[in-house]
């Protein structure tokens, strides 16, 4: 359990986390999320006794992490997976960091075992691709198998299959009963990973919740629905007391179940060719929340908006 | 996907005695970062080489040139101090690269945000890597010291004034030559860990150890005599040489020389520790 309680850092006068307090259950992913600077990394950094709060306090089971007797033991974090000597071959590299937490070396070659390293444990980590780089990093995280692991922005730069594998690791890691917490400044990431959201924009708190209510919270769930007769459905579902708008060729109903929506159709004898919930993107909602507290807007030009932006927020 | 326990027990709860995680590993761990890394092995060999290398191409021509030598050049000739100054020398080059390389190839990989999380008691952490690097620059400068020296006198035999261990102040300049090179190293060591650059703190390393001495010529001679004798690199040459006390008029003794630069570098590892402790990491 990582507790932080009212967590402040200031460079100068500009502050890069503001009065942060959360907790870090077991037994789930926590996505910490968050538009790139919004202070994730540093909030991390200051988990990890890296940095020092310029306020307030952050604690691992009750202790801060400086003072815990094996860190390795309890914390395991990959902050930057390119953060190695490249020329220490990878069990030189885990050896050493094993032996300051007094951890065997039998259990080095298990975790290179774990992370699909064995192969190359002999060859020097300058040659690794990103993907291997990764793995050696969440291989020295797991060296003292900890109940807390930490991953700042994990699946930055992998390729699809790299992203899988990371993915399906922090699930089991976190069906095991650990605390996983993961950054990223990417909604899609969190969508199939994380159960639990911790959303921060400039350095300050903006949600706390599950991933369910998270994605209640923003702008409604609506129920669309295709249908010949709208205006017939539409006066019915209003009678109901729900609200409709109209989308295209197709009804918007807010304030009924799909059920309800169906019932009525069926009772009004309305012909209905398709009703499903709306998918709400969790893109949009992150990027409502979040719209305050981006640094800086791109002015998208009116005449062409870029192909990406369309496609993400409609993911 | 495999289970990522270990079998049995969690490897914290294995001793139900308190402990921690403290200098012993982190110095285990040292040493396995020091020797698992290439350029440690030809940085050290490079100090050996030169060493040696200074050592016959200045006794060797120094033979050579024996019999044209005016009888007041040969009196001059410290065979001790001539076999001996390219550790010095070129000693203080090599190991003030590879002592400031030590922590900061951590900061330029950024491997030393790893190293701090693993053990989060920084001041152990720097002491450790202090420890050990000084013990590997200790092993090596003293076998290249005194094997300079053995070339050197080799060479020299045809001229009759090879110095021998027995002679006075001969093994003082044969340990004095290495103590300096340790010195250097921890002393570029310290910068490293203050300036957390790796060209800022060979290039202060260097500043001190060469430019300075350098540029205190530019003082009028009484100013600079009174003042050589308190920098850092000083007047190093002199302190490997076998003449005995005062070894010159305006420097202090051998062991002197040696404590004025034992204390600037403890300066520079205190400030470097204060510095790590007391920033961000």
């Amino acid at each position: 359990m990582i507790e932080a309680r009212s967590l402040t850092k200031r460079y100068g006068s500009t502050a890069a986390v503001s009065d942060l307090s959360f907790t870090i259950r077991p037994g789930m992913v926590t996505g910490f999320l968050g538009p790139n600077g919004a202070g994730k990394t540093t909030t991390m950094r200051m988990i990890l006794g890296l940095d020092y709060p310029t306020a307030g306090t952050v604690t691992i089971g009750g202790v801060p992490y400086a003072q815990l007797d094996y860190p390795m033991r309890e914390v395991g974090a990959l902050l930057e997976a390119r953060a190695v000597h490249g020329g220490r071959t990878a069990r030189s590299h885990l050896v050493s960091l094993a032996q300051t937490n007094d951890i065997s070396r039998r259990r080095v070659d298990e975790v290179l075992g774990i992370v699909g390293l064995a192969d190359v444990a002999g060859k020097r980590s300058k040659g690794f691709s990103l993907g291997m780089s990764q793995r050696l990093g969440i291989a020295a995280a797991l060296l003292g198998d900890p109940q807390i692991l930490m991953f700042d922005e994990p699946v930055n730069g992998l390729d699809p299959e790299g992203i899988i594998w990371i993915r399906s690791f922090m699930r089991s890691l976190a069906a095991e009963g650990r605390t996983v917490l993961v950054s990223s400044h990417l909604m899609s990431e969190m969508e199939n990973t994380a159960d639990h959201l911790i959303v921060i924009g400039r350095g300050e708190l903006i949600a706390d919740c599950s991933m369910a209510d998270f994605i209640a919270r923003s702008s409604g769930q609506a129920i669309l629905v295709r249908t010949p007769q709208r205006d017939v459905l539409a006066s019915a579902v209003t009678a109901a007391g729900g609200t409709v708008s109209y989308t295209g060729a197709e009804l918007a109903v807010r304030g009924l179940t799909e059920d309800q929506v169906a019932e009525l159709a069926f009772g009004n004898g309305i012909r209905v060719q398709h009703l499903a919930p709306m998918k709400v993107s969790l893109e949009q909602a992150f990027m409502e929340l979040t719209a305050d507290s981006v640094d800086y807007h791109a002015e998208l030009p009116a005449s062409r908006e870029p192909a990406e932006h369309g496609t993400e927020a409609q993911r | 996907m495999t289970a990522v326990t270990t079998q049995g027990e969690r490897p914290g709860t294995r001793m139900a005695r308190r402990t921690r995680a403290g200098l012993a590993g982190t110095l285990r761990s040292e040493v396995t970062k020091i020797i698992s890394v290439r350029s440690t092995y030809w940085a050290l060999a490079l100090l050996v080489v030169a060493s040696v290398a200074w050592s016959i191409a200045f006794c060797a021509a120094t033979a050579a040139h024996w019999p044209h030598m005016s009888a007041q050049s040969r009196a001059g000739f410290d065979p001790t101090q001539s076999s001996v100054i390219g550790v010095v020398l070129l000693g203080q080059l090599v190991i003030a690269t590879v002592g400031a390389l030590t922590i900061t190839a951590e900061y330029s990989t950024q491997a030393i945000r790893t190293s701090l999380t693993v053990m989060p008691r920084r001041g152990v952490l720097y002491g450790a890597k202090a420890a050990v690097f000084a013990a590997v620059a200790l092993a090596v400068a003293f076998p290249a010291s005194f094997l300079a020296w053995f070339v050197g006198q080799r060479l020299l035999v045809s001229t009759h004034v090879e110095a021998t261990l027995g002679q006075p102040n001969v093994l003082r300049a044969i340990l004095a030559s290495a103590i300096f090179v340790v010195l250097c190293g921890l002393f570029s060591y310290g910068l490293g860990a203050v300036l957390r650059s790796t060209a800022g703190a060979i290039t202060a390393a260097y500043g001190f150890l060469f430019l300075l001495p350098q540029l205190a010529r530019a003082l009028p001679t009484s100013w600079y005599n009174d003042a050589i004798r308190w920098l850092p690199g000083g007047q190093f040459d002199a302190a490997i040489s076998t003449s005995g006390p005062p070894i010159s008029s305006n420097l202090f003794s051998a062991w002197g020389e040696i404590a004025v630069f034992a204390g600037y570098t403890a300066v520079v590892l205190i400030a470097g520790a204060v510095l790590l402790r007391r920033r961000d990491g």
